[in-house]
């Protein structure tokens, strides 16, 4: 008995035809309607060689507006027979010649017309247009096989067939030329591999009635050369349907019909030889001739891979459900409604009613906030009986504290703020600033422009902590283009992005925009721009952004710094990834699911479950000056958003198109807040919050204040150091300027050399990278990190109060040359142990006086110190005020001279080492929000946290906080120690109030909702019967926790 | 029990003998060889899924035993004189096309059906010596298709080697060896029934050519060639894949072959006999060269190693890895791709990727490998390894060869170059080949160089002067 692989086979044996797998026949039978027109994708056919052949796409357009593929029903004839065939839309040429094509379709028909020309001349296989496309097609070189780093079986290709230089070789000339073999064609190892002649470990990859094998033997019979040297070059592909059809039953096939462009102008049809994949088997598949086959309702991306080039088209399947019917009081007034309902109606699926406001006012405190509204929060809310409560209470939410403190622990993921990596405070300084910048709304677009643009010491710029938080060119290239492009770029770094159309050159494109920055200790220095070769190539990469490529049409010029025209590029209204990317992000956060997931993997082989939402949300969101906080809002007032979580019949298979909410289990801040809330073991926010407001205020009256203060604060400095026989002023450093060993560095180094620099306003005439050190104390050393042999810069003045003698005394580790005012004063290669060799008489005459250092490094850390030694016999030096050297310059100078910007940075360095503005500072960075782990800038280590998926912010991806179920985390909730203690001591909570109040309250503070009946009843019976009355608060607690609508957000 | 056996036996041999006498057709046909007429089809149509690589449905056939061992289905694949209930059979002859073997594949032709059918109604006996010994190394020698008449295009050439008195040259053609008079670059004679592509030709005395070659991925063999008959005389042995290095010694009494299929084996050239086969490379096996003294066979390989074996045991002597040296001058790790050894001071030059050919001696390289004593230590010594700095380019220099005291190289730069040996000064180039050149052969006093290209073109040089002699294309 012959056994059947599948149903539909059988049924097709015995003659039942089942019209479309498994959609519903029923509806497919009901009344067909009529073919209105129909038409032909191309509408002219130009044939140019023996071996050209062209896929033909009929369309019909239906009496009720839909289309349909008629490409394998349709009738088409060739009016003059001899010159062309055709053969499931696919036209072959036949002779030289001209004629017509009568395409029939129902009652409708058109005609197009042909030409075959050069059917007569050779036309032999392009290598690079055909060889290489085919043996992607046939997946040789993809990552699994010989498209691998190290090849399969001594055999290597390029990835998808990005190096057509390696693969031309390794196919032909590599391995003794063991694999082509030009004499006898089907003798080569490449055909007989495949085809399992011979023994193949990756199995049956090719047949003999393949397009594959035809061009590849006869690529190989022609001489197995690349011959495509002078041939144009294809510069992108065209699908066609695209970039979106929505496809009903009965007509779930559809041809897809691919063109190569070329350089020159020309387009030539590659259906047959393009690679296709789908991004939903589930919904649809496609053959290798490009005809899509929908199997169930979704959407799906169809992929189109030719050569380098990577396009995608979303083809919707539908159904006809039986039993559907849209909501009758469903109202649309949010286009966010608009759109996803757009959706929902498309593929069927019957949208969930609004959730209770019990559950609303728990989800939307918990997304906003990371905590729990209170039982007296929630009673006030469940008894406004006015309209609209729920959109004041997400405007009033917007406006807290709590709100701009849980977003920054969000954003703070993502930028990596992690006190071990940004040591010395800096986590501390830069989570505070993305705190304050989100409770200031600072539009988004601002806020990424600071932080790439930023250069620096990233302990007094915090937006500098960006690059500090990350340690290398690569990583900020990544980390970059996955947080704001939504790229995962990596793959790029050695090949092509495998499935999306990122090159290699655009990774160091983007590479090339960061690759001046340089990190000296915490200082992001901007050197010099010397770009960022392709390892492959070797070629050096103009930046992102300056550049025309196939992404960026119209380029920015590059200015001093590539890094403002690639923020200009990023943050323009134009730009296709940064809007949609970070509402995506949004979206995600307030839905449980971004549209396009995961929310940093935007490609078109990706596709948005919405792309009108996205596209919707995205306009909105430029057109509105970046303003994530208008997002917030616009997508916590959609019906969306507030709906059940509850599923229902005709939307339970529903997972990406929002016609419910998700449950969602608590992150580990909120879980373990939620639990510091309902045991009572943390105070309730309010107040701590409305003290952080307070502050707020507070500081800026003290800033006003200090500002007056000014003139007071200056004079008592200047008379300090009008008093002293000398003081100390202004440092500047140069880069360092590497050489081959010290002596080199010692004796050759000499940028400043060249024009010994006696002031410092010609510092910056000598090139070089040089930063005044503003906060550099006078009595401070320097320390640099480990580096080759290397010489440094470092521009010091001193102003002399009267003529004095002074004994300058250098501790070094390796060498150092000094001039003073232009003129060579000290000069040792090599440190000695005698001190005194460091010491030497300086006169330092009344006014400033001009030192330049050379310190030499030999290789390892490297620390130097400079001292100005007086008194009898030169022992010390005079007590300078405690202010830095650059600082008291600027005092030195008349007020009324100084620049704006010399008038700040006197103003900031008060207020820095104010007492006052730091505690209050303190007080709205922390200031005992610090026990609620949503509301922390810098995460507290804990087990509990961990174990719920904290992540270790160590890299850009959302990814890093795990949302997976453990067992660890079932212990941990059932008796783990965090728990254990925080349920012990809940007794002092509720201590006093008698059961039926207990039992509300506790029930009002962990489910924002009053018992049921049933619970109540339950609940009170226990207390009652209970012996011990402390024990059975303890036991009703425990179990609350440890309900399933307690640990998740619903 | 011992007086039933002989009964029992004899009682067997009758009975199979009945059965094969059954099943044969009125007509008499020749009878099946299994490894002649089978094997073959099994090894190119079942081996792909069932074989070495893949077991599919638990089930290999590329050795007797497992041929005839059930797979995942259990059922006998081989039933003696029953092909109707031999599985092997029914599933070739299944008309669903979801069953039928090979799987997604084209259907055997009608004649290989046959054969199978044939063979299995004839008793499916096995004609071979080893039951578990792979069809590839039991299989006869090939009978080669006769060489084309007239070539459509070039063919590549691996083989270039003078007569004894330089007069000839040998080069591979396809499907046979071609000679050409060194002189005027014209085609004297053509000699057949040889492996598609031939990888290396010695020209030895007597006038025999030893021949290594064969058919890559499926095939190897090393032969000799009698010039005086223009017949094959002797194949020494066959393998799984293309040998791509043969060479005999200087007494002429013993042959090397080193295959793409791992293995090395040395043949005694008077008996035929293998004294032993090696598989000590991990990966293609590309050279293979005899001490002048004979005592060892050097193998090289694409593994990035030299084996030293004694010439008559097979003992492997010791592993030469100056090719892929983490410390010192020339680091980094390049796959050898050719061997040649200096008759007059017994060193070894190896050459491959990387930027300098290796002058090294196998007793100093087993002494310097020393013992795990001396494991760190010795990681940083000098060695004895002396580098010529060939020139060659990143894809590699792909021949070697030494005569009277120079060293020819080549590679895929399309420039040969001439060294001295003992200072390895280079005294000459020959570039403009324009092509990968893939070996090198010159007359036995080093004045006369031949080189053979990608392109089929094989050009013989003058090393004083520098002139091209001769320059033709492979060809005829």
């Amino acid at each position: 008995m012959t056994k059947f692989k599948s149903v539909t086979q059988a049924l097709t044996v015995i003659g039942v035809v089942s019209a479309c797998g498994s959609f519903s026949p029923i509806a497919a039978l009901g009344q067909a309607p009529e073919v209105e027109s129909i038409s032909v994708v191309p509408d002219s056919i130009r044939l140019t060689s023996r071996r050209s052949i062209l896929q033909l796409v009929v369309t019909g357009k239906l009496s009720n507006g839909r289309h349909v593929d008629l490409t394998r029903e349709a009738t088409i004839k060739s009016v003059k027979g001899d010159i062309v065939s055709v053969e499931n839309g696919r036209v072959s040429s036949l002779q030289n010649g001209k004629t017509e094509l009568t395409v029939t379709a129902g009652s409708r028909s058109v005609s197009v017309p042909v030409t075959v020309t050069d059917f007569e001349k050779p036309d032999p296989i392009s290598f690079k247009h055909e060889t290489l496309a085919v043996i992607t097609k046939q997946g040789c070189n993809a990552g699994s096989c010989h498209g691998s780093p190290e090849g399969k079986g001594g055999f290597s290709l390029s990835l998808f067939a990005f190096d057509s230089e390696l693969d031309k070789l390794s196919l032909v000339r590599f391995g003794f030329n063991r694999r082509t073999n030009v004499y006898d064609p089907t003798q080569s190892l490449i055909l007989k591999k495949p085809l399992l002649r011979v023994p193949h470990v990756g199995g049956k990859k090719l047949r003999t009635d393949d397009v594959a094998y035809q061009v590849l033997r006869d690529w190989i019979y022609e001489g197995a050369r690349d011959n495509s040297a002078d041939q144009p070059k294809c510069i992108g592909i065209d699908i066609y349907p695209g970039p979106t059809r929505v496809l009903h039953p009965p007509h779930l096939n559809q041809q897809v019909r691919v063109t190569a462009r070329f350089a020159d102008g020309a387009s030539r049809d590659v259906t047959r030889i393009a690679t296709y994949d789908t991004s939903h088997d589930e919904v649809a598949s496609i053959t290798a001739d490009g005809l899509v086959t929908g199997h169930q309702r979704g959407q799906t991306a169809i992929t189109v891979r030719y050569l380098e080039h990577l396009e995608s088209i979303y083809l919707t399947f539908c159904e006809e459900v039986q039993g559907y019917q849209w909501p009758k009081n469903e109202p649309e007034d949010n286009y966010v409604d608009k759109r996803v309902n757009d959706r929902l109606r498309l593929l069927q699926f019957t949208p969930s009613p609004l959730c209770s406001d019990g559950n609303f006012i728990r989800r939307i405190y918990l997304d906003l906030t990371g905590l729990l509204p209170t039982a007296a929060q929630t009673r006030a809310f469940l008894a406004d009986e006015l309209p609209g409560k729920r959109a004041r209470l997400i405007d009033q939410i917007l406006d807290t504290n709590e709100f701009s403190r849980f977003q920054a622990l969000r954003m703070a993921d993502l930028m990596r703020v992690n006190s071990k990596v940004l040591t010395d405070g800096r986590a501390r300084l830069f989570a505070d600033w993305i705190s304050e910048a989100i409770h200031g709304n600072m539009p988004f677009d601002t806020m990424v422009t600071r932080m790439l643009t930023s250069t620096g010491d990233s302990k007094q710029i915090p937006e500098a902590n960006y690059f500090a938080a990350i340690p290398s060119v690569q990583d900020v290239t990544e980390a970059t283009a996955q947080l704001f492009m939504g790229s995962r770029i990596q793959c790029a770094k050695c090949h092509n992005h495998p499935f999306e159309n990122w090159t290699q050159d655009d990774y160091y494109r983007i590479g090339s925009v960061f690759s001046h920055l340089q990190q000296d200790g915490s200082v992001i220095r901007s050197g010099q721009s010397t770009g960022m070769a392709n390892p492959r190539t070797g070629q050096i990469m103009k930046p992102w952004g300056t550049v025309k490529t196939a992404k960026i049409p119209r380029p920015i010029a590059a200015g001093a710094d590539t890094r403002e025209a690639f923020s200009e590029w990023l943050t323009s209204v134009s730009n296709p990834y940064f809007a949609r990317v970070e509402v995506n992000r949004i979206w995600a956060h307030l839905m449980g699911r971004g549209i396009v997931e995961p929310v940093d993997d935007f490609r078109s082989s990706n596709p948005p479950s919405n792309v009108e939402l996205l596209d919707a949300l995205a306009r909105d969101f430029s057109d509105n000056g970046f303003d994530r906080k208008m997002i917030f809002r616009v997508i916590c007032n959609s019906r969306a958003y507030q709906r059940s979580t509850e599923s229902n019949e005709m939307n339970e298979r529903d997972s990406e198109l929002f016609s419910h909410q998700l449950v969602r289990l608590m992150t580990a801040e909120q879980l373990t807040d939620a639990i510091g809330y309902v045991t009572g073991t943390i105070p309730t926010i309010g107040d701590i919050s409305k003290s952080v407001d307070q502050a707020r205020a507070d500081l800026e009256a003290r800033v006003t204040q200090l500002e007056q203060d000014q003139p007071a604060w200056e004079k008592q400095l200047v008379a300090r150091a009008a008093g002293l026989p000398f003081w100390r002023g202004e440092f500047w450093e140069s880069g360092q300027f590497n050489a081959k060993d010290p002596k080199k560095a010692f004796d050759e180094v000499r940028p400043p050399e060249m024009n010994l620099i006696d002031s410092a306003d010609k510092l910056t005439t000598l090139g070089g990278d040089w930063i005044r050190q503003r906060d550099k104390k006078p009595t401070t050393g320097f320390t640099y990190a480990k580096t080759g042999a290397a010489a440094r810069y470092v521009y010091h003045n001193v102003f002399a109060n009267a003529p004095c003698v002074v004994k300058m005394r250098v501790t070094v580790d390796d060498g150092m040359k000094v001039w003073q005012n232009g003129v060579l004063v000290y000069a040792v290669e090599q440190v000695v142990d005698d001190p005194n060799v460091y010491l030497k008489e300086i006169d330092l005459a009344k006014g400033w006086n001009v030192f330049l250092f050379k310190p030499v490094n030999k290789g390892g850390a490297y620390h130097f110190h400079i001292q100005f030694l007086m008194g009898p016999s030169f022992e010390s030096e005079p007590a300078y005020p405690d202010i830095s050297g650059y600082h008291l310059a600027l005092l030195h100078t008349d007020a009324e001279k100084r620049t704006p910007e010399q008038h700040t940075a006197l103003t900031n360095r008060q207020q820095q080492t104010d007492g006052r503005i730091k505690e209050l500072q303190k007080k709205i960075g922390g200031g005992g929000l610090e026990s609620y782990a949503t509301q922390r800038s810098l995460p507290e280590g804990s087990v509990f946290l961990k174990t719920f998926g904290q992540p270790e912010r160590m890299s850009p991806c959302l990814c890093d906080r795990s949302n997976e179920p453990t067992l660890d985390q079932a212990l941990q909730l059932l008796n783990g120690r965090h728990v254990f203690d925080r349920v012990q001591e809940s007794v002092s909570r509720f201590r006093g109030m008698d059961g039926e109040k207990l039992v509300n309250e506790l029930y009002l503070s962990a489910f924002s909702r009053y018992p049921t009946k049933k619970e109540f009843q339950a609940a009170t019976a226990f207390m009652s019967a209970a012996d011990h009355p402390d024990e059975a608060v303890r036991d009703l607690v425990w179990v609350i926790i440890n309900t399933q609508e307690f640990m998740f957000q619903h | 029990m011992m007086s039933l056996k002989p009964t029992r036996d004899l009682l067997f041999s009758l009975l199979t003998t009945a059965l094969v006498l059954g099943s044969q057709p009125l007509y008499a046909a020749k009878p099946v060889s299994f490894l002649k007429d089978v094997a073959p089809i099994l090894m190119t149509r079942c081996a792909g899924c069932h074989g070495p690589k893949k077991s599919s449905g638990n089930f290999r056939a590329h050795t007797f035993e497992f041929l005839t061992t059930a797979g995942a289905s259990d059922e006998s694949p081989v039933v003696q004189g029953k092909p109707r209930q031999s599985l092997l059979f029914q599933r070739i002859m299944e008309s669903d096309t979801d069953l039928r073997m090979p799987q997604d594949d084209d259907p055997l032709s009608k004649t290989e059906i046959e054969t199978i059918r044939q063979w299995i109604s004839e008793g499916a006996t096995f004609d071979g010596r080893n039951a578990a010994a792979s069809f590839s190394f039991l299989m006869p020698p090939r009978e080669h298709p006769p060489a084309p008449q007239k070539y459509r295009v070039a063919v590549p050439v691996f083989a270039v080697t003078f007569s004894p008195d330089g007069k000839q040259i040998a080069t591979n053609g396809y499907n046979e060896v071609l000679i050409w008079d060194s002189a005027s670059g014209e085609l004297e004679r053509r000699v057949g029934n040889l492996p598609q592509r031939i990888q290396e030709i010695k020209w030895i005395k007597d006038d025999h050519l030893l021949v290594g070659g064969g058919t890559p991925g499926e095939y190897g063999e090393v032969s000799l060639v009698n010039l005086a008959s223009g017949k094959r005389e002797a194949v020494f042995g066959t393998f799984d894949d293309i040998v791509l290095d043969v060479d005999i010694n200087s007494r002429e009494d013993r042959i090397a072959a080193g295959s793409a299929g791992l293995q090395s084996r040395v043949y005694n050239r008077t008996t035929g006999e293998m004294l032993w086969q090696a598989q000590v490379h991990s990966d293609w096996v590309t050279g293979v060269a005899f001490s002048p003294d004979g005592a060892y066979v050097v193998t090289t390989s694409r593994d990035q190693t030299a084996k030293v074996h004694e010439t008559e045991s097979g003992t492997l002597f010791t592993t030469y890895n100056g090719h892929r040296k983490q410390l010192g001058s020339y680091t980094g790790r390049f796959p050898i791709y050719d061997i040649a050894f200096d008759p007059k001071s017994g060193s070894v030059l190896t050459i491959g990727e990387g930027k300098a050919l290796r002058i090294w001696n196998p007793v100093q390289a087993q002494k310097e490998n020393g013992d795990a004593s001396d494991m760190e230590s010795r990681f940083f010594k000098k060695g004895h390894t002396r580098f010529i700095e060939h020139k060659g380019p990143a894809e590699g220099m792909f021949a070697v060869s030494i005569a009277a005291g120079k060293v020819f190289t080549t590679g895929a730069n399309g420039v040969a170059r001439v060294f001295e040996f003992t200072s390895g000064e280079m005294l000459r180039e020959f570039p403009g080949h324009e092509e990968w050149v893939y070996c090198v052969g010159s007359v036995a006093d080093g004045s006369i160089v031949a080189t053979g290209t990608f392109a089929g073109v094989v050009r013989v040089m003058n090393v004083e002067s520098g002139r091209v002699v001769a320059s033709f294309e492979v060809s005829p």
